[in-house]
């Protein structure tokens, strides 16, 4: 037996390993709602329309809608649910920053393994893509806030911008509550930046949130950014979380 | 139950004991390589109606790939090391078991990108072209991974393999 053939031979036999016995039930359980999910979130849409989702040029509505006065970052598509694609739990809309690295865009979505518990499992994720389908989404960042409380007013999942293997990618989050502006300060130049934002609804009318990110120069240092804050249409400080 | 579902638990008890081992493989851990199959499998089952007459084991391999590479994807939590754990002395080569134990152990020991592609490619048997599919990386980041990840596991591809002797514990090299 070749070196080669015992590395197969110890994969395929792993010792203190011994696969578990297949639920089934609750693996053809859990399978059904998340095609019944799908269904119930795609509607009338025809199956070549799922299939030729892109973001790019999408003139497709966005379910639920942006809420009232939300500038909206980049085009954004439908994506109510991955069922039908290899990524797993996407939910809601797809953010397109407009940023592109070594051919992919930059893009930001939700991913959660149960829509009906938002509030343990909203996870959000920085991606990026070549083509635009679900199929092509490629996993950057994945951002949760530990444990439950994910839906409560206030900022949630903010990951800092940083370098990764040359690439730049944005300061990016979610907050929850009606914000008409966030913004941040440049900690280098002192300069108070505002943040693109989207807005993103799941499937129940309380299940609401808007993903932004800040401003970034693709292939340089990210800028540091502090004093993350919101505010109200009318100019008023709003509940950070925490 | 329908004629697809028939299919798919076929599929499924055929499969799951696979990619079990592929997760834990990837993982070094049993309770999440079962949750991580269990997972995969449900994904396929709520795609079945499309994938059952494409490949649906490339793409339980595929959905399971890429539920477990986020963590490689974060670059904060990647702790490559170039220190493998010591290779077994002479007399422990002979057991089987022992060289599993130790192959296992230095898999485990390799940066989570090396440790993708040499499940992707010597478990699941995938080409070079499909694991960078898989993985999002150049066909020669892959070669070159693998070939780093092989050599720091002591194999080399394609090696004669050394004359057997027996001894007197069983087998040796």
């Amino acid at each position: 037996m070749t070196q080669l053939e015992d590395l197969k031979d110890a994969m395929h036999s792993p010792p203190d390993f011994e696969p578990a016995p297949l639920d089934l039930a609750h693996v053809m359980a859990a399978g059904g709602r998340m095609r019944r999910r799908r269904r119930v979130a795609v509607g009338g849409a025809s199956a070549l329309t799922v299939a030729a989702l892109l973001i790019g040029g999408s003139q497709l509505a966005v379910l639920g809608g942006p809420a009232a006065g939300l500038p909206v970052a980049g085009t954004s598509a439908p994506v109510p649910s991955a069922d039908n694609s290899s990524a797993p739990g996407v939910l809601g809309v797809v953010v397109e920053t407009g940023q592109r690295a070594d051919g992919r865009q930059w893009i930001l979505y939700v991913e959660t393994n149960d829509p009906d518990d938002l509030d343990r499992t909203f996870t959000l994720v920085l991606g990026r893509t070549r083509t635009g389908t679900i199929d092509d989404f490629r996993r950057e960042i994945v951002s949760s806030d530990p444990g439950a409380g994910r839906m409560a007013p206030g900022f949630h999942a903010v990951q800092a911008g940083r370098l990764i293997e040359g690439r730049t990618t944005p300061t990016f989050g979610y907050y929850v509550g009606d914000a008409a502006k966030i913004t941040a300060r440049d900690a280098a130049t002192g300069q108070v930046v505002e943040a693109h934002r989207t807005a993103w609804t799941g499937f129940g009318a309380s299940d609401k949130a808007q993903i932004f990110w800040f401003d970034f120069a693709q292939g340089r240092p990210p800028a540091e950014l502090t004093g993350l804050a919101a505010y109200d249409k009318h100019g008023t400080e709003l509940h950070t979380g925490g | 139950m329908a004629r697809g579902d028939e299919d798919f638990v076929a599929f499924a008890q055929a499969s799951s004991a696979r990619l079990q081992r592929a997760a834990y493989l990837l993982t070094g851990d049993q309770h999440q390589a079962e949750e991580a199959a269990q997972a995969a499998l449900v994904r396929v089952y709520a795609a079945w109606g499309r994938v059952r007459r494409k490949d649906p084991y490339a793409y339980a391999r595929t959905v399971l790939t890429n539920l477990l590479t986020d963590q490689w994807r974060r670059p904060m939590r990647e702790y490559p090391t170039e220190i493998m754990p010591e290779r077994q002395a002479p007399q422990d080569v002979a057991d089987v078991v022992s060289k599993r134990r130790w192959l296992i152990g230095a898999l485990q020991a390799l940066s989570p990108r090396e440790r993708a592609v040499i499940v992707l490619r010597h478990f699941f048997d995938a080409s070079e072209a499909e694991v960078a599919r898989e993985l999002d990386l150049s066909a020669g980041t892959v070669k070159s991974l693998n070939s780093r990840a092989l050599a720091k596991l002591r194999i080399t591809a394609g090696l004669v393999p050394p004359a057997r002797t027996e001894t007197e514990a069983g087998v040796g090299l």
